[in-house]
């Protein structure tokens, strides 16, 4: 046993040893400065390294639905801008209803043909409203492949498909607006609405009356439309605020998990370095010396 | 006794301390030579005659020293513990290396590795999700399914080269098994002849020993010494050289992974065939790799590509593509079918090259409706998904990698401590080699001493007449 006896070479491999503990202590520190982290393989630490994977897919997840709700605002946003106008629009329609009522039956055709076709005009431009596309789609149109939501007469060309976007884990928002819920459906939608009081301007103001009510009740759809728009908007950004978050959260920390502490790595590595060139000027020194040095 | 007896011991004393001081420079000549155990010259003083007898006379002192033997100092019981202190060393190192370079094939934690891809992979089903009629989503679709796959072949026969690379080894290691047995087979002959003719056989049983040292590293044989100077080696009981016989060993079973079931490689006598029981050294861990390390670390890459295939398959079965058929320009929506092909991490491949056939609507009426896609997406978060599974596989992987080092790197430091301690046994210390020298130089000087006085002293009582 070593303590009885010690020979060159039982130092020398012993010296050789240590040498070979520090200068591998020594690689480690200095991969783990290069590199900038604390794991590159699993067995590094594998608990560090299954927190390490899992934050990494949870970030890809929450980018990809931080990039859903994005889309999602698109359409939303698209869908707020043509209810808003149509709204303005229908309250457009709404007083010329009303003015053509109070010229009633014994205004001038005249006048009343006037209003007709402004309300026709109306009627038109709300139906290029319906077909506002957002890259390409009609937002009101549900999953059409089709270019257009509704046609020139009013006829809905859509289908009944929902479009959602999965924003969280566990919600996903319909970023389309269902057509018939804000324009009404078949005939008795707010284009074919502004035809018939289109049409009862010219041959029957007294039809105007039961008119205006169906206008307040189209209205009120569109307004409806227009607030579960903006809530569902509010969602879809608070949302994707969270997401956003959450991924600075998960960032900092794998980067806690995974990279070096800098100044205590440089310490370690400085320290490291001493030492070893203390192990180095031992080694040097010890087996130098032996009795063939004082012999003459 | 005789009037010349005393030059006689002188004599005797010259020769000894000769012999001493060559056995001392034999000791400092081999002071750096690997399993040299240092030699003592073994001295023994000449006893005057004690027989009573008619002519025997005595005066009571002895008749000078005589060389009884150069004695081998080395132990026995330490060589055989370095022997399986680093027959486990060289298991565990070679461990070591087999768990690096399977971490080295996974590449994981990274930002590139296969579980980034597994994400880039279905975040694009998110991206077909929302735009369901963009085919350049579909198309990034397939390329990133393509990369999956790709990554996940590359890993799989990166493992099989492992494990062909690890059976080559094996091949070679039995090779010097053979040449190592032969080698103690010949110096067993050797030092039984030696022995009957009384012959120093110091320097042979040294190298004897190294090479059952070599042999316990490789196989972690044991050595069992023998009243005529031989040595038998034993693996696991089993007789691997007995005298001047040996058993060669051979090593059989697949070179390739996949024939791993069929032929598992093991290790036989070459005589019998029958299966060597290698439990340490760097052969108990290539036998260990190819039938448990290697294969587990595939087999596992094997069930989460099988996982992904089967769940992804499943899912895309459930929804409708958007087939377009000539001279049509609107879709007529087909159930969707395989989306990976294959079964396993070896051949997975997309199974579709048109992103049309991509089934991202859960229904034929809406073909541009997403919602398929979503759930496909939504299969990276399942706990019993490819994902979940492929990282507890990286995991499971990294913590015996993990005991593993931690073994290796203490069994390190304890076959360096044996080694030490064997060559602080046996080994030459310059400073007592000196000391030595020294030593038998003065003896050497005081017995030529010796016969210069009695040379005097005789040369008085010749004198004395005149």
């Amino acid at each position: 046993m070593p303590g009885f006896r010690v020979t060159e070479r039982s130092m020398a491999s012993n010296t050789l040893a240590n040498l070979q503990v520090n200068l591998a202590r020594n690689q480690q520190l200095q991969n783990q400065l290069s590199s900038g982290k604390l794991i590159t393989k699993a067995s590094d630490s594998p608990g560090g390294a299954v927190i390490a994977m899992q934050h990494r897919a949870d970030m890809a997840t929450l980018n990809q639905y931080s990039r859903n709700a994005d889309d999602g605002i698109g359409w939303l946003n698209m869908a707020d801008t043509s209810l808003s106008s149509a709204s303005t629009q229908l309250n457009r329609a709404r007083e010329l209803v009303l003015s053509g009522l109070s010229s009633g039956s014994a205004g001038s055709p005249e006048a009343r043909e006037a209003i007709a076709l402004e309300v026709e005009n109306i009627r038109d431009s709300m139906i290029n409203l319906s077909n506002t596309t957002y890259l390409d789609r009609p937002i009101f149109g549900g999953s059409t492949p089709g270019a257009i939501a509704f046609d020139k007469n009013g006829v809905y060309q859509g289908d009944d498909g929902k479009i959602n976007r999965t924003i969280s884990g566990n919600a996903t928002v319909r970023v389309d607006t269902g057509a018939e819920d804000v324009f009404g459906s078949g005939n008795t939608n707010v284009f074919h609405l502004l035809g018939k009081i289109a049409d009862d301007l010219r041959n029957d103001p007294v039809g105007l009356q039961a008119d205006l009510s169906e206008v307040d009740t189209a209205q009120k759809r569109i307004q409806a439309g227009l607030s579960g728009v903006g809530s569902r908007y509010n969602q879809v950004s608070e949302m994707q605020q969270t997401a956003q978050n959450r991924v600075l959260d998960l960032r900092a920390q794998l980067s806690d998990v995974e990279d070096i502490d800098l100044p205590k790595t440089i310490t370690e590595l400085a320290l490291q370095q001493t030492a070893y060139q203390a192990a180095l000027a031992a080694t040097a020194k010890v087996i130098q010396p032996s009795l063939v040095d004082f012999l003459r | 006794m005789s009037t010349f007896s005393g030059l006689n011991t002188a004599l005797s004393a010259l020769y000894a301390q000769r012999r001493a001081l060559d056995v001392t420079g034999q000791n400092i000549a081999n002071v750096n030579t690997e399993g040299y155990s240092r030699q003592r010259v073994e001295l023994s003083p000449v006893e005057n005659v004690t027989e009573p007898a008619r002519y025997s006379l005595s005066a009571g002192v002895g008749d000078g020293v005589r060389i009884t033997g150069v004695t081998r100092l080395h132990n026995e019981f330490m060589t055989n513990r370095t022997r399986s202190e680093h027959g486990l060393n060289e298991y565990l190192q070679a461990q070591k290396t087999v768990y690096a370079n399977v971490e080295q094939a996974l590449a994981e934690p990274s930002d590139n590795g296969l579980q980034a891809q597994f994400s880039d992979y279905w975040n694009a089903w998110s991206d077909v999700a929302n735009r369901p009629g963009d085919a350049s989503a579909r198309t990034q679709l397939l390329s990133r399914a393509n990369t999956v796959a790709g990554t996940m072949r590359t890993t799989r026969a990166n493992l099989g080269e492992l494990y062909t690379a690890t059976r080559e080894q094996l091949t070679a290691d039995v090779d010097v098994v053979n040449q190592t047995t032969a080698g103690i087979a010949d110096l067993n002959t050797r030092i039984a002849l030696a022995k009957v003719a009384d012959m120093p056989t110091n320097e042979l049983s040294d190298k004897r020993d190294t090479l059952i040292l070599r042999l316990s590293e490789l196989t972690g044989a044991t050595a069992r010494p023998k009243k005529d100077g031989s040595t038998d080696v034993l693996l696991a009981g089993a007789v691997l050289v007995q005298g001047d016989t040996v058993r060669a060993l051979q090593a059989v079973g697949s070179t390739t992974v996949d024939g791993r079931t069929i032929a598992p490689p093991q290790v036989q006598f070459a005589d019998s065939g029958g299966v060597a029981a290698i439990a340490s050294g760097r052969i108990a861990s290539r036998l260990e790799a190819l039938n448990t390390t290697v294969p587990d670390a595939v087999q596992g890459l094997d069930d989460v590509a099988g996982q992904l295939i089967t769940s992804v398959n499943a899912q895309h079965a459930q929804g409708w593509d958007i087939t377009v058929v000539p001279p049509a320009t609107t879709p007529t929506p087909v159930q969707g079918g395989d989306f990976f092909s294959g079964t396993d991490a070896a051949d997975i491949g997309v199974a579709i090259a048109d992103p049309t056939k991509v089934a991202a609507s859960s229904t034929a009426t809406n073909p541009f409706q997403g919602d398929n896609a979503t759930l496909l997406a939504n299969l990276a978060k399942d706990p019993a998904g490819a994902d979940v599974q492929y990282r507890n596989f990286v995991v499971d992987i990294g913590i015996s990698a993990q005991t593993v080092n931690r073994r290796a790197d203490a069994q390190q430091v304890i076959a360096d401590d044996v080694t030490a301690a064997e060559q602080a046994e046996s080994g030459v210390s310059l400073d007592e080699e000196m000391t030595n020298m020294l030593q038998f130089q003065r003896a050497y000087e005081a017995a030529a001493k010796v016969i210069s006085v009695v040379d005097s002293t005789l040369d008085s009582l010749i004198n004395m007449k005149r």
